[in-house]
């Protein structure tokens, strides 16, 4: 799936700016934004239900925008879609919904009630006996899931997969959208990080509708948070400790941490080199002096509030 | 037409599974039971009611068909329009559009099977009504002459399916399912003012207004032309749905 240039502007404001990236065949893909960032704008452009005010969307190898109803509806049999709200109609019960939505897709016979029963149980909702309409917000997320895989689809499109779940239910679906890498590309747009953290092979940031940058969950945290941060405990006088670091060339930023400071080093081996000597010269007992490993919320938030 | 078997079996299922299912099939047996019955009580409710010296005539079959037709024109077809009125922009504020048509179901299907399980809701009913409305005013009145009873009731459900079509239309084009209900019931006040305009009345839908009655009293009732205009406005209709719904963002 790529986007190219894609636009999207109402009156007020502008929902998606100029948003060019690509997701790679069989991959996890995070669609990571703020509130508003216009990422569910851009699941919608994605499957033809917005239609761009510039640029372009394709999909498994088809432009959205200039499709035929017809070739439209053949390239969305082939995409699993859960939106942020699923609308589901309440009369029914889960059962219905998964075999309503594989009749739309054309699955049948065995592989229906094989599929159904598997998904319902993935989606925990094998023995509720309740209709839709008396599900609670998680219970309709978990059969969003299922029913956005019940044709197995070659993309699956998730708008906020998580964001109701229970932590088990949380654990469930990450777990499975992971053991689908390499046989279905997973597109899924959320502000949960650790989830992006958790599964995802590539992260796309998007803040303001601009995409703000791509690549690998490794590639930005090296490009963006880089190993300078340290922490730095000592047993005790960490005040007299602060006051000598401040006065190091090699050391940035200092944030007082519980039993020390943490802090940005510009020279990595003079601090190597220092940091044992100035606890020694102050006579007290080093607990620890090691990087900060970079998560990707705190990419996250440098990107979004540099972008600010 | 991707996916229209499916959801048309999905809509009948909803009709079945809802409200829908009885309110205006009671409707018109209420209708059926009560028009030969309200004809035969008619002229002892006016002259007691109005406490008038007069010696109305006895009621006829006549009389039946006309009270049933005129029943017909009033509260079923309100029912009709209501109960329509959130046929897409409910589904479209609900999500449940998004969710099926992301199935593959294109938007012809959608609106298509729609309007097909509307006219199952709509046309089984009044076929049962009108045999039960056939043996009432047989019990009444000891007669019940088919051929006028079908022809009113023909023109009264080509009507409302056309009314159908509309609602489904403005259902479309609009988000508000009151805007929707408040405006084909405007509409359909319009169409029944037209209808008083002789042209109007012989050549387009709004002739169906009045022709119910006038086939039930057996009068000589341009017909023809108002059931072709209707039904192939009707089809404009749902080609206008149709192009309103791939063009509405969801």
């Amino acid at each position: 799936m790529s986007v190219d240039n894609l636009t999207k502007a109402y009156p007020a404001h502008m929902a998606v700016d100029r948003l060019t990236m690509s997701v790679p065949q069989g991959s996890v893909f995070g669609f990571l934004g703020p509130n508003g960032a216009g990422k569910t704008t851009t699941v919608r452009m994605m499957l033809g239900f917005a239609r761009p005010t510039s640029g372009s969307v394709s999909v498994l190898g088809h432009n959205v925008g200039s499709s035929s109803d017809t070739d439209l509806a053949r390239l969305r049999r082939r995409i699993g879609f859960l939106p942020d709200v699923p609308g589901f109609y309440p009369w029914m019960s889960a059962r219905d919904v998964l075999r309503f939505a594989a009749s739309l897709v054309d699955v049948k016979g065995t592989t229906l009630t094989k599929r159904t029963e598997s998904l319902l149980e993935l989606a925990a909702l094998t023995d509720v006996r309740q209709r839709v309409g008396g599900y609670s917000r998680g219970m309709k997320q978990r059969l969003g899931i299922a029913q956005a895989l019940i044709g197995a689809p070659d993309l699956l499109v998730l708008d906020e997969p998580t964001s109701a779940l229970d932590p088990i239910g949380r654990k469930a679906v990450l777990d499975m959208l992971a053991a689908l890498r390499g046989r279905t590309s997973v597109f899924f747009s959320t502000h949960i990080l650790s989830d992006v953290e958790r599964i995802c092979d590539e992260v796309a940031i998007l803040d303001k509708g601009r995409l703000v940058t791509q690549g690998s969950v490794d590639e930005l945290k090296g490009q963006y948070g880089g190993s300078s941060r340290y922490a730095l405990d000592v047993t005790c006088d960490t005040a007299r400790l602060r006051d000598v670091l401040q006065a190091e060339p090699w050391v940035g930023r200092m944030v007082d941490t519980a039993s020390g400071v943490e802090l940005t080093v510009n020279d990595l081996d003079l601090a190597r080199r220092r940091v044992p000597a100035i606890v020694a010269g102050l006579c007290v007992g080093l607990v620890r002096f090691e990087p900060i490993e970079t998560s990707l919320e705190d990419v996250f938030v440098s990107l979004v509030q540099r972008d600010a | 037409m991707t996916g229209f078997g499916p959801f048309l079996v999905k809509e009948l299922r909803e009709i079945s599974a809802t409200w829908k299912l009885f309110v205006l099939p009671l409707m018109l047996l209420l209708c059926a039971v009560s028009s030969p019955l309200l004809a035969l009580a008619t002229p002892y409710l006016v002259s007691t009611v109005a406490n008038l010296p007069l010696k109305l005539p006895d009621p006829t079959v006549a009389d039946a068909y006309a009270q049933w037709a005129k029943n017909l024109g009033q509260l079923p077809l309100l029912v009709v329009i209501v109960s329509f009125s959130s046929a897409v922009n409910g589904e479209r504020a609900s999500g449940t559009a998004a969710m099926a048509l992301s199935k593959g179901l294109t938007p012809a299907a959608f609106v298509v099977a729609k309007v097909a399980a509307a006219f199952v809701l709509v046309a089984v009913p009044t076929a049962l009504a009108t045999v039960v409305m056939a043996i009432t005013t047989r019990a009444v009145f000891g007669d019940a002459p088919w051929g006028t009873l079908l022809r009113a009731t023909a023109a009264w459900l080509v009507l409302a399916l056309w009314c159908v079509t509309a609602v489904v239309l403005l259902s479309t084009v609009l988000d508000s399912t009151s805007a929707t209900a408040g405006l084909a019931i405007a509409a359909w006040v319009v169409l029944a003012v037209v209808s008083s305009w002789g042209p109007a009345a012989r050549w387009s839908p709004a002739g169906l207004v009045g022709a119910p009655s006038s086939l039930a009293m057996g009068l000589d009732t341009v017909w023809l032309w108002p059931m072709l205009t209707a039904a192939v406005t009707a089809a404009m209709l749902v080609v206008g749905s149709v192009l309103a719904l791939r063009r509405r963002e969801l």
